[in-house]
């Protein structure tokens, strides 16, 4: 019996556990048991730096990742321009399209190979001071990101002062004052129980950013090739159910905390114009490549 | 012969010298750097991009450098209440038995570490133009320093020049 | 394999450790014969996996923390604390050795490690309890057992080491490990009165007031320091680490330019100190790292608790096998290499029973505590001894006394986890 370990930095219970069990049983089941899956959340095997790496070095065998693959394919950072999917279909519609081919070629040499992108979910912004409607509702506002320059940079274009911190101190900043907001996806506003420390969650669906399912290269060529299209197919035709589950499941997050925190639509229009000087920044250009965020538009049909 | 021993006396003198610079130095710089971030982020309300990814990292250089250091000293913690009261005989046989694993130990960090640091190429860190590889390398360098210097002090076991107790573990921290 | 890892990686342990192969050493080279000998693992691995333990920002506060209270040590600030504890508690029957508990409880505040407290309060006040009549042994006891309070009370390395093993709050750690800290405190002062009393030690003077007032200005600069860090951290202002940066500058500050008590030589020898002693700590973490990843890989973890609950699952029996187990290790590893091998065993079986990790977490460090007090490995006891001038063996009748009291309050723990949660739940 061959064995399939999959590491994941994400939590127990998150999008990305759902998704790997579902993976685990399609793919146990269409292999007869020929393959043992093993998940590994958390980091338990390494930190996510370290798994990436080991993916090359053959000491892992895959990983579900999230903004950290950009480290390794710039072109998936094309993820962090704001306000370019309004909405699941076009996270699909971009996978099928040429943009979505180049992006799977940005991991040549890499040591890793992409089997599927799978759903994670758009990112929202809460605070405790405001509803956040247009971007003139940002200025001066202390707004939490992750340590990211694109997303650093994206909050100040918007006004707001962002504030890198790693996400464990959140809470408690938010609960002090430290910092008036943060951004990150409704399911976490849920499950790091945020509504506690937050009056107002705006549905800015700013940035939209998916998981990627990354195989060792050492690992796919151990394979039987049978066995190897097997769990590159299945990993494939999760897909479309990860994102139906991600559309349901937010939805139905989002009206949980409906109870909880006062949520308000967003102009997303007005929002995409002001962040429209990003498109141009050097912080995102030199990173994405002018030739992959051409390739996105064409495939969006964004002018 | 005598001359060989000179040579390796002072350049053991040197390394150690140069280890325990690199010790303090780096030390010195945690201490600077975290003072530097705290400032920037309550006084200055500008927190600085760089404030949990490149002191993670120095702490990781400092370990392994650190490693070396204390494997110089026989700083290491260890439990020596058994080894301690064996006969001198058993005691030297034991001791060079344990040079020989750390020996090992430390080719493998090398070797391996040197492998690992050289998969990352020219990647630099998410937060400052420095290259990943920087700190990556001082493992093996950690490692082949464990190594050498375990060597030279088997060496010095064998031949009567260094004591078994100089090698005990300390027992306490 | 011809025979199960989970054995290979016990016996390779315990042959190396008795060896006396440092223990960085001993958990490195297991971790690598297993992944050398199992066909299933790429030996690449071990390049990896040892830098990334160490490259860990939330352990910086560990070597900040070191920093600090190795500057209050050189900087002989104890002796401040030490004047206000003898004008609060020095009429008490037994006087200097209430001093010495109390000295320690607000100098645990300061410090992350129990030797730096057992050496700063133990060089001024065993001396003096010495002239004042007290014999050796009993001083060298109190100032060991009561320099425990340093790694219940925050900031505590321990905790640290916990919280990023047993991916924990460190606010909430911190939080809860006051009130065990002042348990404990009180237990071993009825401890040395009741001593006190049937062996007539002497008072240090009335209790005035006056006296109080006077003392307690010289001591309240001191003691902003461990006021900043627990705003600081259970107010979630700054990190851990931050508040390591801050323990560290602000001692420095003191020492170097309100009391001159350090020069630049002295820095560079805290520097010198703390960076040996947290390069000693990583590497333990670094290979420890590596043999938890194979652990891990293996799912071993997991496969001792199921064979621990296959033998009980009551509650109580299960705890007090831990505490059991705890109290043995402690006896012979010290408390960074036992956190970091067995809080990943017990962990999945304390999840399990249902027992609250932060709770776990005090249990464990204070079974750890009371391990830094018994031979052969008991590095607290070593530096009072010597501080003394006394034999190990010469300690261990005065000893026996207050480590009764650090179990009473063990034992109460374990019964109460209010002690425990009760205030993280209303701070924080
Ligand atoms: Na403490
Ligand atoms: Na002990």
């Amino acid at each position: 019996q061959t064995v399939l370990q999959i590491n994941s930095s994400l939590p127990d219970g998150s999008f990305a556990h759902v998704f790997l069990l579902e993976y685990e049983s399609r793919l146990e089941a269409a292999t007869e048991g020929a393959i043992d899956v093993q998940i590994f959340m958390s980091n338990t095997l390494g930190s996510e730096e370290d798994v990436l790496q080991g993916l090359g070095l053959g000491t892992h065998h895959a990983s579900l990742s999230a903004s950290a693959i950009a480290q390794i394919n710039a072109r998936t950072a094309i993820f962090d321009l704001p306000y370019l999917f309004e909405d699941r279909a076009a996270v699909q519609t971009f996978a099928a399209s040429p943009a979505g081919e180049m992006m799977a070629a940005g991991f040549d040499g890499t040591g890793m190979m992409l089997a599927a992108m799978w759903d994670n979910g758009f990112r929202q912004i809460t605070n405790d001071v405001r509803p956040i409607v247009v971007p003139a509702d940002l200025v001066g506002l202390k707004i939490r990101t992750p340590t990211s320059r694109q997303r650093v940079e994206m909050f100040n274009t918007l006004g707001a002062n962002a504030t890198p911190l790693s996400f464990g101190e959140v809470y408690s900043a938010l609960d002090q004052g430290v910092i008036d907001g943060q951004e990150n996806p409704a399911e976490i506003v849920e499950s790091a129980r945020l509504y506690e420390v937050q009056d107002y969650m705006s549905l800015s669906n700013h940035v939209y950013l998916p998981t990627f399912l990354v195989f060792g290269e050492p690992y796919l060529n151990g394979l039987d090739p049978a066995l190897r299209e097997t769990v590159m197919t299945v990993a494939a035709e999760l897909a479309p159910w990860t994102f139906d589950w991600g559309t349901e499941t937010d939805a139905r997050v989002i009206a949980e905390l409906g109870d909880r925190i006062a949520i308000n639509e967003v102009d997303f229009a007005a929002f995409q114009a002001a962040a429209a000087p990003l498109y141009e920044s050097p912080t995102f250009v030199d990173v994405i490549g002018a030739d992959m965020i051409a390739a996105t538009r064409a495939a969006l049909g964004i002018e | 012969m005598a001359s060989l021993t000179t040579l390796i006396a002072r350049l053991d003198l040197w390394l150690t010298r140069a280890l325990d610079a690199a010790v303090i130095g780096l030390a010195g710089l945690l201490f600077v750097l975290l003072n530097i971030a705290v400032v920037s982020r309550f006084v200055f309300n500008n927190s600085v991009s760089w404030s949990e990814e490149l002191p993670a990292h120095i702490l990781a250089a400092l370990t392994f450098i650190g490693a070396a250091y204390l494997t110089r000293t026989s700083e290491h913690l260890g439990f020596d209440a058994v080894v301690r009261i064996l006969p001198p005989g058993v005691k030297r046989a034991v001791m060079a038995g344990n040079l020989i694993l750390i020996a090992g130990f430390g080719v493998l960090l090398a070797w391996y570490g040197g492998i690992a640091a050289a998969s990352f190429g020219s990647r630099m860190m998410i937060s400052v133009d420095l290259p990943m590889a920087l700190f990556r390398y001082t493992m093996p360098v950690g490692g082949a320093l464990i190594a050498l210097i375990s060597v030279t002090r088997l060496a010095g076991l064998l031949t009567g020049q260094v004591h078994p107790d100089d090698l005990l573990p300390e027992s306490d921290a | 394999m011809f025979l199960d890892p989970g054995w290979i990686i016990l016996i390779l342990l315990v042959v190396l450790l008795i060896a006396g192969l440092p223990i960085a050493f001993v958990l490195g080279v297991t971790a690598a014969t297993l992944i050398i000998i199992d066909p299933a693992v790429v030996p690449q691995i071990i390049g990896l996996i040892p830098f990334g333990g160490a490259n860990n920002y939330l352990l910086v506060a560990a070597l900040l923390f070191m920093i600090a209270g190795e500057v209050m040590n050189q900087g002989r600030i104890a002796e401040k604390l030490i004047a206000f504890a003898s004008s609060l508690v020095g009429h008490i029957r037994g006087g200097l050795a209430h001093v010495n508990i109390l000295t320690s409880l607000f100098f645990s505040e300061i410090s992350g490690t129990a030797t730096s407290d057992a050496a700063a309060i133990g060089s001024v006040m065993i001396p003096q309890m010495k002239k004042r009549g007290y014999p050796a042994a009993f001083a060298a006891a109190v100032t060991s057992t009561s320099a425990t309070m340093a790694i219940i009370v925050p900031p505590s390395l321990n905790l640290i080491l916990y919280a990023y093993v047993a991916n924990a709050s460190i606010a909430e750690l911190f939080a809860a490990g006051i009130l065990p800290g002042i348990l404990v405190c009180g237990l071993l002062m009825a401890t040395a009165y009741i001593i006190s009393v049937r062996k007539g030690y002497p008072t240090e003077g009335e209790f005035r007031l006056k006296r109080v007032l006077e003392t307690g200005k010289d001591a309240a600069i001191p003691l902003t320091l461990p006021i900043l860090i627990l705003v600081g951290i259970l107010g979630g202002i700054f990190t851990a680490t931050e508040a390591g940066a801050i323990a560290a500058f602000w001692s420095i500050v003191l020492a170097a330019f309100l009391y001159r008590t350090i020069r630049l030589g002295n820095l560079l020898d805290t520097f010198r100190i703390a960076g040996k002693r947290s390069a000693m700590l990583m590497f333990i973490v670094a290979t420890s790292t590596l043999l938890g990843w194979y652990m891990t890989n293996q799912q071993i973890p997991q496969t001792i608790a199921q064979a621990i609950l296959g033998l009980s699952d009551n509650y109580w029996v299960v705890l007090l096998a831990i505490n059991v187990f705890f109290l043995l290790a402690g006896t012979i590893i010290h408390g960074t290499p036992a956190i970091l091998m067995l809080v990943p065993i017990f962990l999945p079986l304390a999840d399990q029973l249902g027992i609250d990790r932060v709770h776990f977490g005090l249990i464990l460090t204070i079974n750890l505590g009371i391990g830094q007090q018994t031979p052969p490995v008991a590095s607290v006891v070593l530096i009072t001894c010597a501080i003394a001038k006394i034999s190990i063996a010469k300690i261990i009748p005065s000893l026996m006394a207050f480590i009764g009291a650090m179990l009473v309050a063990l034992i109460l723990v374990n019964l109460f986890p209010a002690i425990v949660l009760w205030l993280p739940s209303v701070i924080l």
